[in-house]
């Protein structure tokens, strides 16, 4: 059955599809309380950040006299931030669509999804960790506040003053989820890539770091790799089968320092060359958010995209067009920044106790897949 | 052969030279290495249950395997009993070859029984049940953090999140895939 026909037989249902549209108005409280400006980015773009494993669909615009404009449907909103901020907007955030090409769906995956991305001028990552924590505990508050106050009635309030609220100011800042507690209160962990695979594998990076050492490390683990298999795909591998179950799930964790080869678009940490200033959020073994200390070096830029775009040959991805605009954003000069995309329906599926992202959504692509 | 996207559940395949059973499949792509499917894996001969991650477009063998439509009847022990309704042939079925153990087993479901050289091994439960709420509480405004839902039991001792209207002795709908309530009966 239809979401719409399920909701108007039963109206009481509505409460966990409200979860996604709270957690939107919480995050734009959030920023622009701080006076960030919210940009609008297109859907519709023609070229794009070279990524070796980006899926991306394509669509075709037909105009007059047999014109065509070959077109991509957005699958990160990078790109015009970047933009924007090389023109001088400053910190800002964007909250939308964005679109993936996956050859199926998966209970923690759709095809087009909603985003939230925000840039901080001057700031790390390190910085973007602390304040995803700072979103993560007032969204719960602000979705709390509904419970006693209209939209309306807490339309004109601070964060502070939301947060202060007397009905939300002491409860307790945890979320239940599948029969499990995950605690938002506290710090939440933070561990680095390189103490993850001495933790779970028992390995140093620097002995993984090259591919064929990489390879030679599977095989002898027992894994199905070729001599041509990337490093990352033997880390998403050996990440999906041995470590990310493995993750402790009372609270949020933080996986930061990625191996350089897996953040075409991040700034290396200068403490250790061998990896990037790059920062996952994993909520329950699912990956909420991805950031970064923004790579602002244009000519560098340049050469990794060209790296990717060849990569993409070798792995026989499609071939995407090279978004030349950004490259020249970024030599015309970036000021240090550091940038996250969260994903809100994994979010909003977490605060609403759902297990299928497509119990948080109205109009779920599932009911398109799975017709009954 | 059968390609990644085809893995279902209830597939008998071969892995590492032997037969195993897929008991769940899960897809995702994490956009940095390419596509996958995480697999539960039964294997048959020793037992032994096991994840693994398949990479998208691998090649999996898949086996010939005979099938019966049957009604659930009893559990005994750690296993249920299933009947034949033609032949009244009764099968044991170990719990963990029927996804969700207990959880979805009644009397009036139907259930796909798959046998592999003679031996049951896997039972396809059916992708909604109707089952009945025998606990729940009555549910007071500001209950829970997004106010969404509540704990219910069913018959089975299954728990599952259920709208706060849902009452003590109703019949509820579960879709089996995602355990979770689906509507009313």
């Amino acid at each position: 059955m239809r979401t719409w026909k399920q909701l108007k037989n039963n109206p009481t249902l509505f409460p966990r599809y409200f979860t996604k549209e709270y957690i939107i108005k919480a995050c734009r409280k959030f920023f622009e309380d701080r006076n960030y400006h919210e940009l609008e980015s297109p859907i519709i773009t023609t070229a794009l950040p070279q990524e070796r494993y980006l899926d991306v669909l394509e669509t075709t615009i037909e105009l007059s006299n047999k014109r065509k404009l070959k077109a991509y449907l957005t699958p990160t909103t990078e790109t015009y931030n970047k933009k924007i901020l090389s023109a001088g907007l400053g910190n800002h955030f964007v909250i939308t669509k964005v679109l993936r090409g996956l050859e199926d769906i998966g209970v923690n995956h759709s095809p087009e999804f909603t985003m939230l991305e925000w840039y901080e001028l001057g700031n790390t990552y390190i910085n973007l960790m602390d304040s995803t924590e700072e979103l993560l505990r007032f969204i719960l508050k602000y979705i709390k506040a509904l419970q006693h106050y209209s939209i309306k009635e807490i339309s004109n309030l601070s964060v502070d003053e939301i947060n202060n609220l007397k009905e939300v100011k002491n409860i307790p800042l945890t979320l239940d989820y599948l029969g499990k507690t995950i605690n938002i209160k506290d710090s939440f962990y933070r561990f680095s890539i390189p103490e993850i695979l001495k933790k779970y594998l028992n390995i140093e990076l620097s002995d993984i770091n090259d591919t064929n050492n990489f390879i030679n490390f599977a095989k002898n683990r027992g894994y199905k790799v070729d001599n041509d298999d990337e490093w990352q795909t033997i880390f998403e591998l050996i990440f999906g089968s041995e470590i990310e179950d493995k993750l402790p799930i009372d609270k949020p964790v933080f996986l930061y320092d990625f191996p350089k080869i897996m953040c075409p678009l991040t700034k290396e940490n200068p403490a250790n060359p061998l990896v990037c200033q790059k920062v996952e959020l994993y909520m329950f073994n699912k990956e909420i958010a991805n950031g970064y200390t923004e790579l602002i070096d244009g000519d560098e830029q340049e050469k990794r995209f060209i790296e990717e775009q060849n990569a993409r040959k070798r792995l026989k991805m499609k071939e995407i067009a090279f978004d030349y605009d950004l490259i020249d954003a970024l030599k015309s000069g970036l000021p240090d920044v550091s940038g996250i995309g969260m994903g809100l329906d994994r979010l909003a599926m977490i605060y609403a106790n759902a297990k299928n992202i497509s119990e948080i959504n109205y109009f779920p692509i599932s009911e398109l897949i799975n017709e009954e | 052969m059968a390609g990644t996207t085809e893995l279902r559940r209830g597939m008998i395949i071969e892995f590492n030279n032997e037969p195993h059973v897929l008991i769940e499949k899960e897809f995702y792509s994490p956009g940095k290495g390419g596509a996958f499917n995480r697999v539960r894996l039964k294997s048959i001969k020793s037992g032994k249950i096991f994840n693994h991650v398949f990479r998208s477009g691998e090649k999996v063998e898949e086996l010939e395997i005979e099938s019966k439509t049957m009604q659930y009847s009893y559990v005994e022990g750690n296993s249920a009993v299933f009947m034949d309704p033609t032949t009244y042939d009764l099968v044991n079925v170990l719990m963990d070859l029927i996804p969700g153990g207990t959880d979805f087993l009644h009397e009036d479901g139907k259930y796909i029984i798959s046998f592999y050289e003679g031996n049951p091994i896997y039972a396809q439960i059916p992708q909604k049940i109707t089952l009945k709420i025998i606990d729940t509480f009555d549910a007071v405004k500001g209950d829970t953090a997004t106010n969404a839902s509540k704990e219910a039991t069913v018959e089975t001792g299954f728990k599952v999140q259920v709208p706060l209207f849902i009452k003590n002795g109703e019949r509820i709908v579960i879709n089996t895939d995602t355990g979770t309530y689906f509507s009313k009966e």
